[in-house]
């Protein structure tokens, strides 16, 4: 098993950490899940998400994303869980009243209106019939099917099930909400509501898991991510924490004089490190400098220490068409996790076994 | 909460329901068994329809001889068409098949992960999705024997308000059904595979029930036949004994003593024989659920004693009563063995039958709702 990357979540932008686990809407330690003798959905997971945050939980097909969030909502039985969900232990049921949960590939009765489906599920979670009522008219407002509410799911179209999914989630007025895969099957239009809904509702100060291998919807949106691989955390923490080491600057020269550039450079830079034969040189001991065709690349976020390599391009008269702050996607952070670090090839999908 | 919860579940199955063309063929149907009912009558040629005269010399009979009068005529009517007919055969058949999806809907991929995930235990999830599809059975029969009991009352002139208990009793017997039902779906999710299961079950039910009834039916009969034999014996050891020793027709005198002794000898060979194989089916049929005794618990109910005496007198006095005396050597009035019967059945309180019916639903239900309780979905 890989130790999972955990990153800092002091990165700016970001919830502060917590200073105790009343701040945690989540904090699981060791949730295994075993099929048979021989099927580990899950081995040894642990995670925690911050109240008020948006948290992503991302992972190929069977890494076990949706075992996870179906343990917390007591739909699937955890080999061994241990930790909190609302500062109660796991599988207690009361404490589902104050989550609202929309399953991936959900099915409502299709004879049910939508407002009789927001009405059902308010009523399961224990929202008396006035609340129920009130709530329902502005949920379905709040995901577009005002003028459809009085209309039967068998009608629904698979972006307006999961606006309606979403509603059903949001009745009990939630502390967490949990949305398994809620923008699959939208079109790029639901998907950009689904994302403002998420994104008002943060603003609301709920605390949102997103569950989904959707990487940019992700990317837009989350705080902080985690990602699953055969059942285990690979990596968690902010995007900024996670991509810190592949940040970088990339210098685009006027390709006719990039040839140049390794001459212009030369008195800014040390040799290049023996383990780095590529580097044109060093800037300081651990900055490695490049020229990758027409551009060079600077391997540091710190804007201060590309001004100098600019101002000695210039001086040789190399014009320069771009200077851009590169990092690592969600997409590249995605497929490192996926790759075996023995064999540098992607993972097998699926539970280990 | 809790009552928050049920009583969503209960207007969600309603809504089903309401949904679901079955609900509303079979209510039809049974609007329509109640409304055609109600047009027939008796008078002194027999059946009317209508207006119309259909002569039926038996029934007439019957009428002009004060042993069947029009609140009884109905009341036979609606237990003998309508309840044990139609209620505790066609109506349950269609009920099976339209509640048969309920359970395999709801623990469809998808829908149960919503209904899991509120705070409500499994147990009572189950249990409460399981007594709402019972409301299929009891709107149904609720319906007809509301409709029936105005029928009785405005054309029998009888109010039969024992004719409410066939709402819950119907509902117990399809219960007993359901549970099967409930179980299959769950862990196959197919309604039809819930649907054969059900129809198979049934029959073997039926069969038990049947071979019991009849296997019972011949050991009675068996034993008012040694009775009866036993009778003529002791009949004939007396003339025996009478007789004077040099009496010219002795021999022959005991000679029927000694046939006698032989009949009742294979009599009581057939009877043990007939006890042993009924114990057995006695045995298996207390494991099963008695959906056909269930129902006559409504006859009792509904007709009272003294009625079917009468009507049983009528048929008597019609000349068909007493059987051929055959090899046994004696004439046996089907009125005997039944009213022997009777008495037999009798000895199965209302006890028995729905206490060891409910017994095998709640072992059923008990597995299923341990089941539900420990699966993954």
């Amino acid at each position: 098993m890989t130790t999972p990357q955990t990153a800092s979540p002091s990165a700016a932008g970001t919830p502060a950490a917590p200073s105790h686990a009343g701040d945690l809407a989540l904090d699981i330690r060791r949730v295994s899940k075993t099929y048979g003798r021989s099927v580990h959905a899950l081995q040894n997971v642990a995670l925690s998400i911050r109240r008020g945050e948006v948290f992503g939980l991302l992972g190929p097909n069977g890494a076990g994303k949706s075992t996870l969030v179906k343990i917390l909502m007591t739909v699937i039985r955890p080999s061994l869980c241990e930790g909190s969900l609302l500062g109660k232990p796991i599988g207690d049921k009361p404490t589902l009243a104050r989550i609202g949960y929309l399953p991936e590939h959900h099915r409502f009765p299709e004879y049910l209106t939508a407002a009789q489906v927001v009405d059902f599920f308010g009523a399961m979670a224990g929202v008396d019939r006035s609340t129920r009522k009130a709530r329902a008219n502005q949920l379905l407002d709040f995901v577009g099917l005002a003028n459809w509410k009085n209309s039967r799911v068998r009608t629904f179209s698979k972006g307006m099930r999961q606006r309606l999914g979403i509603a059903q989630a949001l009745i009990n007025d939630p502390d967490l909400v949990l949305l398994d895969e809620p923008t699959d099957g939208v079109d790029p239009v639901g998907r950009r509501d689904i994302r403002e809904i998420v994104a008002r509702e943060r603003e609301r100060g709920r605390t949102i898991l997103l569950n989904s291998h959707l990487l940019s919807e992700l990317e837009m949106i989350c705080d902080r991510v985690a990602i699953m691989v055969q059942g285990t955390v690979r990596m968690e923490g902010t995007l900024a924490d996670l991509t810190r080491d592949s940040r970088c600057y990339d210098i685009e020269l006027d390709p006719e004089r990039a040839g140049d550039a390794s001459a212009a450079l030369a008195s800014l830079l040390a040799p290049p490190l023996a383990s780095d034969t590529d580097a044109l040189g060093t800037l300081h001991p651990d900055i490695a400098i490049r020229r990758i065709g027409g551009t060079i690349r600077i391997q540091s976020d710190d804007p201060s220490v590309v001004q100098p390599i600019i101002d000695a391009l210039r001086a040789a008269g190399i014009t320069i068409r771009a200077v851009r702050p590169i990092r690592d996607s969600l997409e590249d952070l995605f497929m490192k996790a996926v790759l075996d670090p023995t064999t540098g090839k992607p993972l097998a999908p699926g539970a280990q076994r | 909460m809790i009552a928050r919860q049920t009583l969503a579940m209960m207007l969600d199955a309603y809504r089903e329901l309401n949904a679901r063309k079955l609900f509303w063929i079979s209510l039809a149907l049974s609007g329509f068994l109640v409304a055609a009912l109600a047009t027939l009558g008796i008078n002194e040629q027999g059946l009317t329809f209508f207006h119309w005269s259909i002569p039926v010399d038996v029934v007439g009979q019957l009428y002009s001889g004060g042993l069947l009068d029009e609140s009884t005529f109905y009341k036979f009517l609606f237990f003998s068409i309508g309840i044990n007919i139609w209620l505790a055969w066609g109506s349950l058949i269609l009920a099976i098949i339209s509640t048969a999806s309920l359970m395999p809907d709801f623990v469809t991929s998808g829908a149960i992960e919503l209904t899991l995930s509120k705070p409500i235990g499994r147990l009572r999830l189950f249990l409460t999705k399981y007594g709402t599809a019972l409301l299929f059975v009891g709107l149904q029969a609720l319906i007809f024997s509301v409709a029936a009991i105005l029928v009785i009352g405005l054309r029998g002139g009888e109010w039969v308000f024992t004719l409410l208990l066939t709402a819950p009793l119907l509902m117990l017997v399809f219960s007993f059904l359901y549970c099967i039902s409930a179980i299959v779906g769950m862990l196959t999710r197919s309604a039809i595979a819930a649907i054969l299961t059900v129809l198979v079950v049934w029959a073997c039910i039926w069969a038990v029930n049947t071979t019991e009834r009849v296997v019972l039916f011949a050991r009675v009969r068996q034993e008012v036949v040694l009775d009866l034999q036993t009778q003529q014996r002791k009949l004939a050891e007396a003339k025996v004994a009478e007789a004077a020793s040099d009496a010219p027709n002795l021999s022959e005198l005991r000679a029927k003593v000694d046939q006698w002794n032989e009949r009742i000898t294979n009599t009581d060979s057939t009877l043990t024989t007939l006890k042993r194989v009924h114990a057995v089916s006695f045995a298996v049929k207390s494991l099963l659920p008695k959906t056909g005794e269930s129902m006559e618990l409504l006859g009792r109910a509904i007709i009272t004693g003294p009625e079917i005496e009468r009507f049983r007198a009528g048929q008597e006095t019609r000349g068909n009563s007493m059987g051929d005396p055959g090899t046994e050597g004696v004439r046996v009035s089907p009125r005997m063995v039944e009213r022997e019967l009777d008495k037999v059945l009798e000895t199965r309180g209302v006890l028995w039958t729905l206490g060891t019916s409910i017994a095998f639903e709640f072992v059923v239900l008990a597995i299923a709702a341990w089941l539900f309780r420990r699966r993954d979905f």
